[in-house]
């Protein structure tokens, strides 16, 4: 109820905010940045990676659940279970572009690693849809109950997909559009990792109910049988590997740990409160911490805190925009 | 259309008792809504505090075992339920994935308590099945929310208490209001009654009965009009005796010279008077019964005339010395004739602001009394003196038979004669001292008489000198 209420007046601002587009500080295209999506606000914070500071925010003030960075390194696609489109913004003109109509429910969107196509993990319909670069929808997968992490391989050309309401990841094969395997995973799980060369697929989770996952559950790629699980409490849900080793973010206790490839952790470090989403640059990692509005800037190698930046009101997902020459 | 129309005892006590009704309930609700508010959130200040104690023994960092079993320890022993939280899902920590469970604190709470404040919660909590008062404490390590207090107690035992109350209550108010309306009516019914009483005798004094007096039961502002209304009453019975007096009085003494004149024109019409003679000495007796007539109706016209205050007097400045002389003058016969010796002392420095002719008529009436009641060989007395700044005093005193002291207060009435065997054949018509008393009255002077029987009477009149009238 609370939220369609907030629905219909976001509607209603949108309607009146339609009668003329809003321009944005710009964000020049040559310029290393980092983007923060604030959940809570419906805001994105610019941090510019060169010169370590807080850029500018942009107040989009729509129920924004994510973002995700189009090849060309300007455009911006914003997306939202709530909203019934995706928008795409320019980011060196500070301008929305474009709306693709898509429907409610798209919980997360991710470009192809081959930079040919989007997918879009729509609840509403629980199935990963499939968009071409230009917004046109070439395919649509079933997949189980409430998609919400995608994971790709290399090449883009499997898409991994964690049903959160279904203990079950659905493989998709993006040439055949459909469903080649399914890989029994706990129920509640979110955010992964592919480890294509070691054949490995790391899970994390929420767990399921009052029970609390403080387990990172690794399957191997092909026999998608689990093959260890390694303490993290608690609640792991966000992966990422550099050269420094593979880093797990735990929400429930504000941890990272950082492990090396016989799992055995090496490193760890209390950051933030509730912290949901990472992003690595060459020797650091920025971590985005839910609570306190904060972003914080960790040496990968030391696991040291270098740096804390401020956010807008709940920053939710962190993506870097390499510095594009002009040309 | 008739107008539906209350009495006055239906107003007061309708009044009354919407008064008592709208204070009673208004009382009602205040209390009861004083009462839950103030015993509502005192439980709730307890709470807190005791929530804000335990948690001062949290020092950061993640909850310990130890601290969890002093927690539940502390719990058996409180009569608040207290819940250590820690789980993050409880605590809406995963929120973002729009996960499916039904946390104990939502969002907004989370947000409050991240900033360290406290989240308090009254009404039905579906966790818990039932309506609690409840207080949340964060326990905060810097900005981790890494744990929750949550204190609560069934409100049920509060609306248990409220509830009693109102069983003592609510009968209790129903008696008030009870007595009150009776006092009410009581208190109506004896406001009105003198009221109602007052009009059934207005009713019988209308019809003639100036009998009937109310009594009268209290000094305020009821009982005063009663007591003014029997004052009144009275000053109509009496005056309504006095006009039938005066008719009765008027009537007598028409009839006396109406009936000389009927039986003596009637002596002559049927020849019973033979001698010229004697004709002659009836005709003389009915003209002097006619002139007698004249003077009463002229009389009463004046009298009449005075007495309706509008009056107009001529008042001009006079030197009342030598009014008195002048009209003393013409005495002079009269008191040869009767061998009466005058003295006078006089002040003819007083001057006094009045009609001459009326003040001439004053005296005139007194000196006329004086030397018709005083006996041969006697002597009248009249004195002009000044009493003070404002006002003159004129003394006339003779040494005539007096008049019973019994019988001082009522001169100056209408008809009223000191002698009644004395009568008419005098030639007084019974008016002079009345119109004297009116005309000094008219000029806001004073009247009085002072007598002893068989030395004299001494007729006082005081009245205004020009310098007082001037004054006032």
């Amino acid at each position: 109820m609370k939220k369609y209420v907030l629905l219909m007046m976001i509607i209603g601002l949108g309607i009146l905010a339609g009668c003329h587009t809003k321009t944005f500080t710009p964000v020049p295209l040559e310029m290393k940045t980092l983007i923060s999506v604030n959940i809570k606000d419906g805001s994105l914070t610019f941090l510019d990676l060169e010169n370590n500071k807080v850029f500018t925010e942009w107040k989009i003030k729509q129920p924004i659940k994510g973002a995700s960075l189009l090849p060309d390194g300007k455009t911006l696609l914003l997306y939202g279970n709530e909203l019934d489109k995706v928008q795409l913004y320019n980011l060196a003109k500070g301008t929305l572009e474009r709306e693709w109509k898509t429907g409610k429910g798209i919980v997360n969107a991710i470009v192809s690693n081959d930079g040919k196509h989007l997918f879009f993990a729509d609840q509403h319909k629980n199935a990963v849809r499939i968009f071409s670069l230009r917004g046109k929808e070439l395919g649509i997968v079933k997949v189980g109950k409430k998609p919400l992490t995608l994971l790709q391989n290399n090449s883009g050309t499997k898409i991994y997909a964690v049903n959160f309401a279904e203990p079950i990841l659905s493989v998709i094969d993006v040439q055949r559009k459909r469903v080649i395997e399914k890989i029994n995973i706990p129920k509640a799980s979110a955010g992964g990792l592919i480890r294509e060369e070691q054949k490995q697929l790391w899970i994390g989770g929420h767990g399921n109910g009052k029970e609390i996952q403080s387990n990172i559950h690794v399957y191997s790629l092909e026999t998608g049988k689990l093959l260890d699980m390694i303490h993290a409490p608690k609640m792991p849900i966000y992966f990422i590997e550099t050269k420094h080793g593979i880093f797990a973010l735990s929400h429930g206790t504000s941890m990272i740990r950082k492990y090396n490839e016989h799992f055995q952790e090496t490193g760890s470090l209390q950051i933030g409160a509730n912290p949901f989403a990472m992003a690595a640059g060459e020797q650091e990692l920025y971590i985005a911490s839910y609570d306190s509005n904060e972003i914080y800037k960790v040496d990968q190698q030391h696991l040291k805190i270098i740096d804390k930046f401020p956010s807008g009101n709940g920053p939710f997902q962190l993506i870097i925009r390499e510095g594009h020459s002009l040309e | 259309m008739r107008r539906w129309s209350m009495t006055l005892v239906q107003k007061i006590w309708l009044t009354m008792s919407l008064g008592v009704i709208v204070t009673i309930s208004f009382s009602y609700f205040l209390s009861h809504y004083f009462y839950q508010k103030l015993y509502v959130d005192n439980v709730e200040k307890t709470l807190i505090e005791e929530g804000k104690n335990l948690a001062s023994d949290y020092h950061g960092g993640p909850i310990t075992d130890e601290y969890r079993q002093k927690v539940e320890w502390y719990n058996e022993k409180s009569t608040a339920e207290i819940l250590l939280v820690s789980n993050p899902r409880e605590l809406s920590a995963c929120l973002p994935f729009d996960i499916d469970y039904d946390s104990l604190i939502n969002e907004e709470d989370r947000a409050k308590l991240l900033k360290g404040e406290v989240v308090t919660k009254t009404g039905f909590e579906e966790r818990f099945g039932r309506q609690i008062m409840g207080v949340i404490v964060p326990l905060l390590d810097e900005q981790r929310l890494e744990g929750v207090f949550y204190l609560y107690i069934p409100l049920a035992s509060i609306q248990e208490i409220t509830t009693e109350v109102a069983y003592i209550w609510i009968p209790i108010a129903f008696a008030f209001v009870f007595i009150l309306l009776i006092a009410g009516k009581m208190m109506a019914d004896r406001i009105a009654n003198p009221l109602k009483e007052m009009e059934a005798v207005a009713y019988k004094m209308a019809h003639g009965d100036y009998k009937t007096e109310i009594p009268i039961c209290s000094n305020d502002e009821v009982g005063r009009l009663a007591k003014a209304f029997n004052i009144m009453a009275k000053a109509i019975a009496e005056e309504d005796m006095r006009k039938k007096e005066f008719l009765a009085n008027v009537s007598h003494e028409l009839r006396t010279p109406l009936s000389y004149v009927k039986g003596y024109s009637e002596a002559i019409l049927e020849g019973v008077v033979q001698t010229k003679q004697s004709e002659q000495k009836y005709v003389k007796l009915i003209h002097r019964e006619a002139s007698r007539m004249e003077r009463l109706v002229h009389d009463l016209l004046d009298l009449a005339q005075l007495e309706g205050e509008i009056y107009p007097l001529q008042k001009i400045p006079l030197a009342f010395s030598q009014v008195i002389e002048d009209t003393l003058e013409k005495y002079e016969p009269f008191l040869q004739e009767k061998n009466i010796s005058l003295t006078t002392e006089l002040n003819p420095e007083i001057i006094i602001e009045a009609d001459y002719d009326r003040i001439e008529q004053v005296i005139h009436n007194i000196v006329d009394n004086a030397i018709r009641y005083t006996p041969a060989g006697g002597n009248i007395h009249i004195q002009l003196e000044q009493i003070n700044e404002h006002d003159c005093r004129l003394i006339i005193s003779d040494t005539g038979k007096g008049i019973p002291k019994e019988k001082l207060p009522f001169l100056g009435e209408r008809f009223f004669r000191v002698d009644k065997a004395r009568t008419r054949s005098e030639g007084g018509t019974g008016l002079g001292l009345a119109i004297t008393k009116q005309i000094i009255h008219l000029h806001r002077g004073r009247l009085h008489f002072k007598s002893e029987e068989g030395k004299g009477t001494t007729v006082v009149i005081e009245l205004p000198t020009l310098n007082g009238e001037l004054e006032e």
